[in-house]
């Protein structure tokens, strides 16, 4: 399946990275996702998809407060200081006035 | 200090706890070792002298109490995609460049826990994605062997083969999700051991692609990258796929006798084109085996030439879901934009490199609406198909042997196309994919004078077993891989 400009330019928006067409042609995408196809031969009739080799179901535990009063250790790496002063993520302005 | 470097981890064990050298004595020499070499092979991007001073007093005080951990002053470089507390983790990114984590991830933890001595965090592929190292934000580390040939050490965890081939580390960690412990630990001369699926929790470890990450040891020799590997194996319930497994040794790998084993050879890999010297080795290997009784038989796992496109299709659709979380806005780098949504698209833009960027719209394209089902699905079929083929050929035979690559390290400065260097992993993803355990050992070196591996697979959970038979291999091909032999000094 090849897939156009376009098409290559919505996943990298949908992905939120900013790249320019000429960068996107650079990374020869087409030719990696060209090679893909030769698994379309492949008959897969009534094959189960595995998509984890982990053979147990997942497990459960209570529901239970492990870890707490951390807030101040959690925003030891937050980007941006002036939230961090005051105990919040300081994040970019969501909506519109 | 030189007889410090060559010793193993099970000789260095021996001395440490007869107290014919201390841990402060075996650190140290590490540490000058890396002042001297560590910036010409890049192979760490943080180095933690103090606290690996301090791990080693700690060892110091135990021995002399007389209560040693298993590993207690062993000094190991981590792959610095291993959160570790207090101590900057980069998964090789830009994105995670100044990234102090607040907790421990479990593998690290289980290190400190056997009183490893922690020297510092080593280079890697950026999120572990590449074959060569050369994806790190940081550049890539080098190979020691034949060190003015400027060659790669293998990727992604070539911070470490680096390290430990060179004498920087006695030992260290790596990750696995197509190949990145076992093609970095062949082309350096060293023992890297992929092990079972779930066998060492992933907790804290920078994640690539979740259902194939696999944390395993790397080492110079068998016995030793199985005390690493008994440090990091056990169950963990913060990690939901952690299997209710353990692998332990003590000392060393009890001898396997070959004479009660049945090995496999791979049918569809005879086809595959391989250099005059890994066939030679491998060969040679294989009459080894059989001339000290083990039984040689044939077997066939049909897909397992298509494992790579597979792969190639799995692995960067989890990958582009693990990271969406680099978002910077609670932790790592953050470029301002216009808004929201442009601020999102310039740090990412300007956190990732272009390997992390091509994976992403990959696998952002295969699992996009319309080719969910053609490329998504269809791959986790033909993973079914590799695993059930794996299962029916352990019903004729015990343990697998194959290549680990089909030649020696490349220059760093080779220029293969992105295609060219996804064909590195031909011998390693279908392991990944099965979740199976595969251990690369030294076969030999090649006239180049540069060392070849090869892989030892076998069943879930028989990772001892793996290691036992890797142990003989490691002995008919006799490879010296003492670091001051590798680098010359």
């Amino acid at each position: 399946m090849a897939f156009s400009k376009q098409q290559l330019q919505k996943f990298a928006h949908l992905i939120r990275i900013e790249i320019s067409d000429e960068k996107l042609s650079e990374m020869k995408i087409d030719s990696v996702i060209e090679w893909l196809d030769k698994l379309q031969k492949i008959d897969t009739t009534n094959v189960v998809p595995m998509l984890s080799p982990s053979a147990h179901s997942l497990p459960r535990r209570s529901d239970i407060v492990t870890e707490k009063n951390s807030r101040d250790s959690i925003l030891k790496n937050a980007p941006d200081d002036a939230g961090k002063a005051r105990g919040y993520f300081a994040v970019p302005k969501v909506m519109d006035e | 200090m030189t007889h410090l470097i060559n010793l193993t981890i099970t000789k260095a064990l021996q001395k440490l706890k007869s107290g014919e050298i201390t841990a402060t004595e075996l650190t140290q020499a590490y540490l000058d070792r890396i002042e001297k070499f560590g910036a010409d092979l890049n192979c760490y991007i943080t180095v933690t002298p103090e606290r690996a001073l301090a791990d080693a007093a700690a060892s110091d005080a135990r021995y002399a109490a007389g209560n040693p951990l298993p590993l207690d002053g062993i000094p190991i470089g981590m792959k610095d995609l291993f959160a570790t507390r207090g101590i900057r983790t980069t998964a090789a990114s830009k994105m995670l460049e100044n990234f102090i984590p607040e907790y421990e991830s479990t593998v690290s933890q289980k290190f400190i826990d056997s009183g490893a001595v922690l020297l510092g965090k080593t280079n890697l592929d950026e999120f572990a994605m590449g074959t060569t190292s050369k994806t790190s934000f940081f550049g890539a580390p080098i190979n020691p062997w034949q060190i003015e040939k400027n060659l790669t050490p293998g990727g992604s965890s070539g911070g470490t083969t680096s390290a430990v081939a060179s004498g920087l580390a006695i030992g260290g960690t790596g990750t696995d999700t197509g190949g990145s412990i076992r093609f970095p630990a062949a082309i350096t001369g060293l023992v890297g051991m992929k092990p079972t699926y779930g066998l060492c929790s992933r907790w804290g470890c920078v994640a690539f692609a979740s259902s194939l990450d696999t944390p395993g040891p790397i080492a110079r020799t068998v016995d030793d990258a199985a005390l690493l590997l008994s440090a990091m194996a056990g169950h963990d319930e913060k990690d939901s796929t952690s299997a209710a497994a353990n692998f332990y040794v003590k000392d060393e790998l009890p001898i396997i006798e070959l004479k009660k084993l049945r090995i496999g050879l791979i049918k569809e890999f005879d086809s595959v084109e391989i250099s005059n010297d890994m066939k030679r080795l491998f060969d040679a290997r294989i009459s080894d085996l059989k001339s000290a009784g083990a039984e040689i038989v044939t077997v066939s796992i049909p897909n397992i030439l298509d494992a790579l496109a597979a792969y190639y299709i799995i692995a960067p659709a989890e990958a582009s879901s693990n990271l969406a979380r680099y978002d910077g806005m609670r932790y790592g780098l953050r470029v301002e934009g216009s808004d929201l949504i442009d601020t999102y698209k310039k740090t990412r833009a300007a956190g990732f490199g272009e390997e992390v960027k091509r994976r992403m719209v990959v696998g952002t394209a295969v699992l996009s609406s319309e080719s969910y089902e053609v490329y998504f699905m269809q791959a986790a079929r033909v993973r079914r198909l590799i695993a059930d083929a794996f299962d029916r050929a352990f019903e004729q035979c015990d343990l697998i042997v194959c290549p680990s690559s089909a030649g020696t390290a490349l220059p760093l400065d080779s220029d293969l196309t992105p295609l060219e260097y996804y064909a590195l992993d031909l011998f390693t993803v279908a392991q990944n994919l099965a979740g199976i355990p595969a251990c690369s050992v030294p076969c030999g070196l090649a006239e180049n004078k540069l060392p070849l591996g090869m892989q030892v697979v076998g069943q879930k959970f028989d990772d001892m077993r793996v290691l036992q038979l890797a142990k003989h291999i490691e002995k008919f091909a006799g490879l010296d891989n003492k670091p001051t032999k590798i680098l010359g000094k």
